[in-house]
């Protein structure tokens, strides 16, 4: 499915208002307030009464890596952790991260993702000796909302650019259809005191992203400079080139350019590659062997020691006949 | 215009500077030259000219060598030691062809040497004290007028043939008092520096020769990019090691800097008849002169080749002059270093008796009379 | 083929590939408008960090110039100071050490030039030592950034005084017995107004501390680690370009090498220990700049 302009939207999924149990995943990268988002959902589960538990995953988290959080709850939970595609919604504060937390989500789950990017970092040291391959996941699951979190917050994130995310949190509001009061307490909660108005601004300007379940319009007016899109209309295989934020708002996709005869074939660019993507040749020059799985995060730009590679967007001919 | 005042050599180096236009001075205090870094940081600050004193004088010509190239005549003024840091530039300056002016206020050396006394030591530091094959203009001016008019034609030679002037006079020349004619230099005496003659475009040669073998290369800042390297470079200004392209432009540099021996004529004293030619430069040329006229009274057919210009040697004069004299008497406040020039252009066409006198004391007309006297008497015993 | 693409800059415009691009391959990126295309490939070895920090430096500009037709960039001797030579400005490769002189020179010359100093660490502490302090003093309105690889590349790996303790090289070959510089301590006590460090491994973080370096009235210093691979990283056997990358990333406290078998001196600990280094702006503050003390800003006769 596609989300459209703020409001004009029913809530994907179906809005649930006491589903019997549940699992959610919480992904982003150091210092977007993962952690804070899945502690005020458990808050607000807790609160309605249910057995809650969470998990943390942020071993890099201080320097810009991965932090996944799961949150179980139901009338008694014993496991922590979520087996891939047990996921009834997924929140994704980063794209790529979001990306990466697709095999946790069901068929027909929703996963609202960001468009921001932040590369971590870590991601690096992460895959040195993997190849991530998103295994399992061949299709675009329909349940995917890009989000463009900085657009919709607008002006709430101007002192703190974190407040943005929690665009999402309103949108997941519409999700779990609890009262929208506790979902505001629990902010105020765990939120610092100071950033508090900031924070249930974004939280409204989210929850104005859909309309109450099945009545289109009925939502707040869209905030000023609002914007969402869905990445794609699903159902085509996943690739990068869907799942980019660029690609899903205008249908473009991710690729590289090598200037060969620049490249001295110091593997960096292959080592870096959070996605695996690059390989060197028989001659020693860097190829994207992988295209489909490129993201396009440039982070193997920024790191050729050569200046041989250029990361940008192009209508590939696959997708070139796509809605966007 | 002009007028007529009495003042000091070091202060008629910085007049001098200021009538050619120069608008960068950047130095380290030494003796003797210190007046002239005195008296620009007096007279250059306001309308946009600098003054600065630099931590080093290595700093100082490398800071010359960068306000030249944002288009400023740019110069320094210092003496034995510091002529030697500033050596480094110097080199620099030759290839990248950066127009500079360095006066040097010679002192008796090696090392600190004797800080307050006249020398005349540094003229093979000025030929040959950059490593590589290196192609020169120095100046020696011989009064205080000299200096005056030696610095304006400094500056202009420098930015005519985009190249590292040095003016050396001695310490005694440098504190001396003289009426000088402060003359405005004319257009020409000016000079103008040689630059692109088209603008820029992505095939622009910044180290392309004009006619006269100089490169065209710009100011910085002013619509043209391009590269300037001490490496050896091609005509684009990037490094190159092709060794055609090397020789030719070491060939080049050196051909460029011929105009000076016309610029720069020498002076001929006494010299339609003589058989007796006395060569000396600077300081010494004065009490050369008197003993010129001594030997005169004598009636020794004496004469004097005053030259003007070190670097590039006037080798043509130089020749002629050896080959008319029976006797050629370079004298020089040092341990022979002009007079082997000297020696070499002779090719054993005439007896040679260099008068050399290092220790900090100027040479006296009379001793330098003796001098020619003894060694007529020695060439006469001579079988 | 790759000859010829090395030597001659592409028909088809400013970037790499020019008229034979394909449709289905991105558009050169901005930065690459700045690079002297003829002079491509550069001479860095592969996986040298000074690449990741040259291009980092072109992004940065690319963001904020148009041409730099008004930008000078002036560079010493060594491995950081060729990098110069392939940016499309005003480019000065000077002596070794010295390039802040001739900078000093230019910018007070011409004092609306944009005047960026990129030296090395033997470049700028070593011989160009008293020239960095003096600069730093002096508050001239240029920006200095220092490629800090620990090493002499260029001339084959020799000691720095940027080498770590203990640390070999070619010149070292029982370990480095003395200390390294921290060389932005250094500029700050000497006088700098904005002194920042940053390294090769996030070059985002440099591109945004460059950008303020420039903006930064007065005196601006960015250091910059980086790593030599085929020095450095061979003699200390730490793996090849990625690798290092990753050893910064993890700002390792030891220069965690199989240094089994080499010899070691005595005094010291079994392996190097490189400082943990802070980055980001380390100094900021604000006096008046050379140029506005002797009035030269709009003065030009």
């Amino acid at each position: 499915m596609r989300a459209g302009r703020a409001g004009r939207e029913p809530v994907p999924g179906g809005a649930q208002a006491s589903p019997p149990s549940g699992n959610l995943v919480v992904a982003g990268v150091g210092g977007q307030g993962v952690i804070l988002a899945s502690n005020l959902i458990s808050q607000v589960l807790l609160d309605a009464g249910y057995d809650v538990k969470k998990s943390e995953v942020h071993g890099m988290s201080q320097r810009g890596g991965t932090v996944v959080s799961h949150v179980r709850f139901g009338p008694e939970v014993h496991s922590v952790m979520l087996e891939p595609g047990a996921a009834d919604w997924i929140v994704a504060f980063e794209w790529e991260e979001g990306l990466r937390a697709l095999s946790y989500l069901k068929p027909d789950g929703v996963a609202l993702v960001s468009t921001e990017r932040r590369i971590p970092p870590a991601a690096m040291l992460d895959h040195r000796d993997l190849t991530l391959d998103y295994a399992g996941l061949g299709e675009v699951p329909p349940g995917v909302v890009a989000v463009d979190t900085f657009a919709v917050a607008g002006d709430a994130a101007a002192a703190a650019p974190v407040v943005a995310q929690t665009v999402l949190i309103g949108a997941l509001s519409r999700l779990l259809a609890f009262s929208s009061e506790s979902w505001q307490e629990a902010i105020a909660l765990w939120v610092p005191p100071k950033a508090l108005a900031a924070n249930l601004t974004a939280f409204e300007r989210g929850r104005a992203l859909f309309t109450d379940a099945g009545a289109a319009g009925a939502a707040a007016t869209a905030p000023h400079g609002a914007s969402a899109a869905g990445a794609s209309s699903g159902g085509g295989a996943l690739d990068g080139a869907a799942l980019s934020p660029e690609g899903a708002l205008a249908g473009l996709v991710p690729t590289l350019r090598i200037e060969r005869s620049w490249c001295k074939g110091c593997e960096i660019c292959v080592a870096v590659c959070p996605e695996r993507c690059l390989v060197l040749d028989n001659l020693d020059v860097a190829v994207l062997a992988h295209p489909q799985r490129c993201t396009g995060c440039e982070l193997c730009a920024w790191l050729c020691p050569d200046l041989a590679i250029d990361v940008g967007l192009v209508r590939a001919a696959g997708l070139a006949g796509r809605p966007s | 215009m002009s007028e007529r005042q009495l003042i000091q050599g070091n202060e008629a180096c910085a007049r001098g500077a200021l009538a050619a236009g120069c608008s960068f001075f950047a130095g380290y205090p030494i003796s003797p030259s210190s007046e002239i870094a005195e008296q620009l940081a007096r007279e250059l600050p306001g309308r946009g000219a600098v003054f600065i004193q630099m931590e080093d004088e290595i700093a100082s010509m490398g800071a010359v060598l960068g306000a030249s190239l944002g288009g400023r005549r740019a110069m320094t003024a210092t003496s034995g030691p510091g002529f030697t840091l500033m050596q480094e530039h110097l080199g620099y300056a030759s290839l990248a062809e950066i127009p500079c002016v360095v006066i040097d206020v010679m002192r008796g050396g090696p090392s600190t040497g004797l800080p307050t006394s006249p020398a005349q030591g540094d003229v093979m530091q000025a030929r040959w004290g950059s490593h590589g094959d290196r192609a020169t203009i120095a100046l020696a001016p011989g009064s205080v007028q000299e200096v005056y008019s030696l610095t304006i034609e400094a500056f202009r030679l420098a930015e005519a043939l985009r190249t590292p002037v040095v003016v050396l006079y001695d310490e005694v020349i440098g504190h001396m008092r003289e009426g000088v004619e402060l003359h405005r230099p004319t257009k020409r005496q000016l000079g103008r520096r040689s630059g692109p003659k088209a603008a820029f475009s992505p095939d622009f040669l910044p180290y392309a020769p004009d006619e006269n073998g100089v490169a065209m290369v710009p100011d910085f800042g002013c619509g043209y990019r391009f590269h300037v390297t001490g490496l050896m470079h091609d005509e684009r200004g990037y490094p190159t090691s092709d060794h055609h392209k090397v020789a030719q432009l070491l060939e080049r540099l050196e051909r460029k800097v011929e105009p000076a021996v016309a610029a720069v004529s020498p002076e001929r004293y006494r010299l339609e008849d003589a058989n007796v030619v006395l060569v000396a430069y600077g300081i010494v040329a004065r009490t050369a002169r008197a003993a010129v006229d001594l030997l005169r009274e004598e009636g020794v057919r004496a004469g004097l080749f005053r030259t003007r210009l070190l670097w590039p040697i006037p080798d043509a004069a130089l020749s002629a002059l050896c080959r008319s004299a029976d006797l050629v008497v370079v004298a020089e406040m040092n341990r022979g270093q002009w007079s082997l020039e000297v020696e070499r252009l002779a090719g054993g066409s005439s007896l040679l008796a260099p008068y050399l006198k290092a220790g900090g004391s100027v040479i006296t007309a009379a001793e330098l009379a003796e001098h020619v006297r003894q060694s007529m008497r020695e060439a006469v015993a001579a079988p | 083929m790759k000859l010829e693409s090395a030597l001659r800059p592409p028909a088809g415009g400013p970037g790499p590939g020019g008229a034979g691009r394909s449709p289905e391959e991105p558009e050169p990126s901005a930065e690459k408008r700045f690079l002297r295309h003829g002079m491509m490939p550069h001479m860095l070895c592969p996986g040298c960090g000074h690449g990741i920090v040259f291009e980092a430096m072109l992004r940065a500009l690319a963001g904020r110039y148009e041409s730099l037709d008004e930008v000078a960039f002036v560079a010493g001797i060594g491995c950081s100071s060729r990098v110069v030579g392939y940016v499309d400005a005003c480019t000065l490769h000077t002596t070794h050490g010295r390039p802040l002189t001739f900078a000093t020179g230019l910018k007070l010359a011409r004092p609306e030039l944009t005047v960026v100093v990129v030296t090395g660490d033997g470049d700028g502490l070593s011989i160009g030592g008293n020239h960095l302090i003096h600069a730093a003093r002096r508050n001239v309105d240029l920006t200095c950034v220092l490629f800090n690889n620990e090493i002499y590349g260029m001339t084959g790996g020799q000691l720095a005084p940027t080498t770590i303790t203990g640390a070999y090289t070619s010149t070292s070959p029982a370990g480095n017995a003395e200390s390294p510089f921290d060389a932005a301590r250094l500029v700050e006590a000497a006088g700098a107004t904005f002194v920042a460090r940053a390294q090769s491994y996030r070059p985002r973080d440099f591109e945004e501390l460059f950008l303020r370096a420039l903006d930064h009235k007065g005196f601006s210093f960015v250091e910059v680690m980086t790593d030599c691979t085929e020095y450095f990283g061979r003699t200390n056997r730490l793996g090849n370009g990625a690798d290092l990358l990753f050893s910064q990333a993890r700002m390792e406290p030891e220069i965690d090498a199989d240094l089994a078998g080499r010899p070691t001196l005595k005094q010291l600990a079994a392996k190097p220990v490189r400082p943990v280094l802070e980055m980001g702006v380390l100094h900021e503050s604000n006096r008046g700049t050379l140029e506005e003390a002797m009035h030269l800003l709009g003065a030009r006769s």
